[in-house]
């Protein structure tokens, strides 16, 4: 079969469309994103997906849930300044990658992300009683929800 | 030959036309950035108005460009109808340093696999997806919208509660357990289990005979306009909030019938228009319940 322009499109769609699918099977990208190939093949990563910040201090661990953004730092958009602001869309940003594409690089950009946000939270009287959080204290958790016949289940990814 | 009969629409409807709409209203429901957004609709609109520009290679090809800078900036782990977008400008942009006698079979080949490629990729997710042909994922669709969002609630009324402890049995937590928790679709419709099964391996089934069809013969035959239309239906009913992939897909079926079968191209058109204004207007299905 001899090369004409017009196979340029569709080849460039078939090499999107096999790497979202090894991608999809070899690792958490949700099959709704990255070409969208394999929509409602999965229960959708807005929905099914949710992405917390794990913080331990003196033994104990609270979960901050970043995707869907907890509606009290909703709220406390509205307080921040431009600059505070950025960095908190900055890390619902990632928060939402992270939901599609569960992986090592957002999870490092989350946790030093983290390291800024938490003190602009706890300076707005969001999470007042806030110690400053250390990397070794902070872990990002991705949790799916899985449709079973009777029931769902809660996998971490 | 075409007709010169005035009802005769598909005459005057060119791809080109049809592909700025598309785009408009599948950009007109995604995350895009307000300034991407105000330079892709001047672009279209710019094309609609002029229509001599968007017989241009030029101007196909700045859009695959714009197209491409939206994936990249928007980041393309998140987009998936972007990609289409981009597929069609592309493909435009290649056909027009084709032969000028050679441009609209060129454009139609180009299509069939474009559509071909996307719908092997849908077929094939689908038979690697045990949730689709089982059918739950169809019905949790179909019958009662996402019961999903209620996970949402749980988690917001929960909150100060979540510690350590407690996240870790939240993997114990049974469904009917979380407040404003709405029960899957299967159990409240054990009746329609074996249909929606059958349904889901009937779209699947539907979808494999198209692709290989429109490899195997292009779209040209009687057999292969019927299952891209039975494909439609089925997709219409199977997924029916994706109006912006309809609208695509249902677009495509228009270019590659235009000038094969004008009464298959209609009924196209009218999918795609319908499917359209659809999603300009962000229509979502009323649930059942």
């Amino acid at each position: 079969m001899k090369f004409r322009p017009y196979m340029i499109a569709p080849l460039l769609c078939l090499l999107v469309a096999t790497s979202q699918f090894i991608l999809c099977k070899t690792s958490p990208l949700s099959p709704w994103k990255g070409g969208g190939y394999g929509m409602y093949t999965q229960p959708p990563p807005i929905s099914a997906r949710t992405v917390w910040l794990k913080l331990s201090q003196h033994g104990k661990a609270t979960f901050y849930r970043i995707q869907p953004l907890d509606s009290r730092i909703e709220k406390a958009l509205a307080q921040l300044s431009d600059t505070e602001r950025h960095i908190l869309e900055e890390f619902s940003r990632y928060g939402r990658r992270m939901s599609i594409f569960p992986n090592q690089y957002y999870r490092k950009k989350l946790t030093s992300i983290s390291l800024d946000v938490l003190p602009i939270l706890r300076n707005h009287d969001v999470f007042a009683y806030l110690e400053k959080p250390q990397t070794q204290n902070l872990a990002v958790k991705v949790f799916e929800i899985r449709l079973k016949k009777e029931n769902w289940i809660i996998n971490e990814i | 030959m075409k007709s010169k009969n005035l009802l005769n629409i598909t005459a005057y409807v060119r791809n080109e036309d049809l592909v700025l709409i598309l785009i408009l209203a599948v950009l007109s429901t995604h995350e895009v950035t307000y300034y991407r957004f105000l330079l892709m609709a001047f672009i279209i609109f710019s094309g609609i108005l002029v229509r001599s520009l968007s017989t241009t290679k030029w101007y196909w090809m700045l859009c695959s460009i714009i197209l491409l800078f939206e994936l990249i900036f928007q980041n393309v782990i998140k987009a998936n109808h972007s990609f289409l977008l981009f597929f069609l400008c592309l493909g435009f942009a290649t056909t027009k340093w084709q032969p000028e006698h050679e441009q609209e079979s060129a454009q139609k080949k180009c299509m069939v696999l474009i559509m071909g490629v996307v719908l092997l990729f849908a077929t094939v997710h689908k038979l690697f997806s045990s949730y689709y042909l089982s059918g739950y994922l169809l019905m949790d669709y179909l019958l009662k919208g996402s019961s999903l969002e209620s996970l949402g609630s749980y988690f917001d009324s929960n909150w100060a509660n979540l510690t350590q402890k407690n996240m870790e049995s939240f993997h114990l937590v049974k469904a009917s357990q979380i407040d404003g928790y709405r029960q899957p679709a299967y159990l409240l419709f054990p009746h329609m289990e074996a249909w929606l099964n059958a349904l889901a391996w009937l779209s699947v089934l539907v979808e494999g005979a198209l692709v290989f069809l429109l490899f195997r013969k292009g779209a040209y035959s009687v057999v292969a306009k019927g299952f891209l239309l039975l494909a439609m239906i089925l997709g219409i009913y199977v997924l029916r909030d994706e109006t912006a992939f309809m609208a695509i897909m249902s677009g495509l079926g228009f270019m590659i019938m235009k000038d094969e079968s004008v009464s298959f191209a209609h009924i196209f058109l009218l999918l795609s228009v319908l499917f359209c204004t659809l999603t300009l207007c962000d229509w979502r299905p009323p649930l059942l319940q």
